[in-house]
């Protein structure tokens, strides 16, 4: 797929992930077979985002020992040589090859044929990884045995100073007490262009100020290029949304609209009268008077009287006296039951004495 | 039948119920406070508490202070009470009772009957001419008088019978 330049910048060159899944498909198919046959891996490369980044993807590391469970060197423990990243596949010292021909210039020392043996990859789901327990006997003799662990979980995380980050504690699967260790990497020989630690670590420059930056003012505008048609895209010249909110000093929960309302709402409610003008009676009791006191039907009077503003009290005072005959009688009933079950009880014991059983 | 109530007016008036009492308390009968037959804004004088009124600043029209329930239950009350007349017009017209009945519409059937006028008036002109059948020996003998009486009197005894 893109090779290591082009994923380096995405701003010059072709960045072919912009292209649809079948012309990428296309445009690999092309290089490949431009390609020499030597340099092209027998199983096609994976596309960024699906390679392995983390160890407890791969789950083994350069320096692992592993048992091969699929192919030719089945049941075979061998070493892990290497990891091919652009494929997720792991290079073995023992695996099987394939016969290559290899192009002079890129023979390696020793080598006096064109035809060469050449490993293939494999996967890493077809190999166990192989650990060290050390079983104790009775008499206290240690005794190392391998295992391969089937099935790997990784719980935990420590530094791991030679490796230079977190690595994940790995464990075999049911029996997470046990944990192969990650193989020691081979150290890096410093050549000597290589800075030194101590001379890399060392700090060269504390800020006199957190607010104030030391830096000389416009030295920001002299690193751009002062022709460039675009403006730079962090000298906006707007303020966003978010930005805005932040600046501006929140608003109250309740609007002077709102405000407003409640004002409004609250002068009507006093300006309704709570208690009935001598007027309104005057004028509204004429005419109720006049109908009911021509009124003959009896049905009629019981209804004027049950609607009236005091029944609803009188119904309450009723329900609530009904309650409480209720309740009494529910209560004597209880009392009558308790001297009904003691008086039971002692006729039970006495018949059962009399007959001579055991009453627990 | 005796009469059985003897009320004043104060004391008709703690005889309504609850609710509307509370109704005339709030918003005075018609002759103390007029309201308005359609809608207002909602802080107008005349404001009807029964129609949706539109408020001032946010032309917003507000729903009706009585639903449209709390109205129709209102004005029936009342309606039993004899105080009818003192409320407020109703929203959309809403009318009940006889007022209801008398401004009905007039159905279609009434102005546009089914049918020809023959067919409509055939039962009536069937029963008329019959009944002019039956009376026109009178009719007959108050115009040509007592001989043709006697005639008709002569043609009933002469009447050939099978036996």
């Amino acid at each position: 797929m893109s090779s290591s330049l082009r994923n380096l910048s995405k701003r010059y060159g072709t960045n072919l992930d912009r292209f649809p899944f079948f012309l990428r498909k296309m445009f690999d198919r092309l290089s490949r077979e431009a390609q020499l046959p030597a340099l092209t891996s027998d199983v096609p490369e994976l596309p960024i985002e699906k390679r392995f980044k983390r160890p407890d993807q791969w789950k083994v590391e350069v320096g692992d020992r592993v048992l091969i469970t699929e192919g030719k060197y089945k049941g075979h423990v061998t070493k892990v040589l290497a990891l091919h990243h652009p494929t997720n596949r792991i290079f073995l010292e023992l695996a099987e090859t394939k016969k290559l021909v290899v192009p002079k210039q890129f023979w390696q020392a020793g080598q006096s044929t064109h035809v060469i043996d050449y490993p293939k990859t494999v996967h890493p789901s077809n190999v166990k990884v192989v650990g060290t327990i050390v079983d104790t006997a009775a008499d206290g003799t240690e005794r190392e045995r391998d295992i391969a662990a089937d099935q790997l979980v990784f719980k935990g995380e420590y530094w791991d100073e030679d490796y230079g980050k977190m690595m994940p504690y790995r464990r075999v699967k049911f029996h997470e007490n046990v944990i192969i260790p990650w193989p020691r990497p081979e150290p890096e020989e410093d050549c000597a262009f290589s800075t030194a630690k101590e001379a890399a670590e060392e700090r060269t420059y504390v800020p006199n100020c957190l607010v104030r930056t030391d830096a000389p003012e416009n030295i920001v505008e002299s690193l751009r290029d002062p022709i460039m048609k675009r403006a730079y895209k962090w000298d906006k010249k707007y303020i966003t949304r978010s930005e805005a909110k932040r600046l501006s000093s929140p608003e109250m929960p309740i609007s002077e609209a709102k405000k407003a309302m409640f004002e409004e709402k609250r002068k009507i409610r006093e300006a309704i009268p709570s208690e009935p003008s001598v007027e309104t009676i005057e004028l509204v009791g004429k005419l109720v008077a006049e109908k009911l006191n021509a009124v003959t039907d009896r049905n009629f009077a019981a209804y004027v009287n049950s609607v009236g503003p005091d029944a609803r009290q009188k119904k309450k005072e009723a329900r609530e006296s009904a309650r409480k005959v209720h309740e009494e009688k529910i209560r004597e009933a209880e009392e009558r039951n308790k001297i009904k079950n003691r008086t039971e009880g002692k006729y039970k014991l006495r018949k059962a004495k009399k007959k001579g059983s055991v009453v627990f | 039948m005796s009469k059985i109530f003897n009320l004043t007016s104060q004391e008709a008036f703690k005889k309504l119920p609850q609710k509307l009492q509370t109704f005339f308390t709030r918003y005075p009968p018609a002759p103390l406070r007029e309201y308005a037959n359609k809608q207002t804004f909602t802080n107008a004088p005349d404001a009807n508490p029964f129609i949706p009124n539109i408020h001032p600043v946010t032309k917003t029209v507000h729903s009706s202070i009585y639903s449209l329930r709390r109205q129709s239950d209102l004005y029936k009350l009342a309606y039993k009470f004899g105080v009818a007349e003192l409320m407020p017009v109703m929203q959309n017209g809403k009318k009940l009772f006889t007022e209801k009945y008398e401004t009905k519409p007039v159905l279609k059937g009434v102005t546009r009957p089914k049918g020809h006028k023959w067919e409509r008036t055939y039962e009536e002109r069937k029963k008329r001419v019959e009944e002019g059948i039956a009376k026109a020996d009178d009719v007959l003998i108050q115009y040509r008088g007592s001989k043709y009486k006697k005639r008709l009197e002569r043609r009933k005894v002469e009447q050939r019978t099978w036996y």
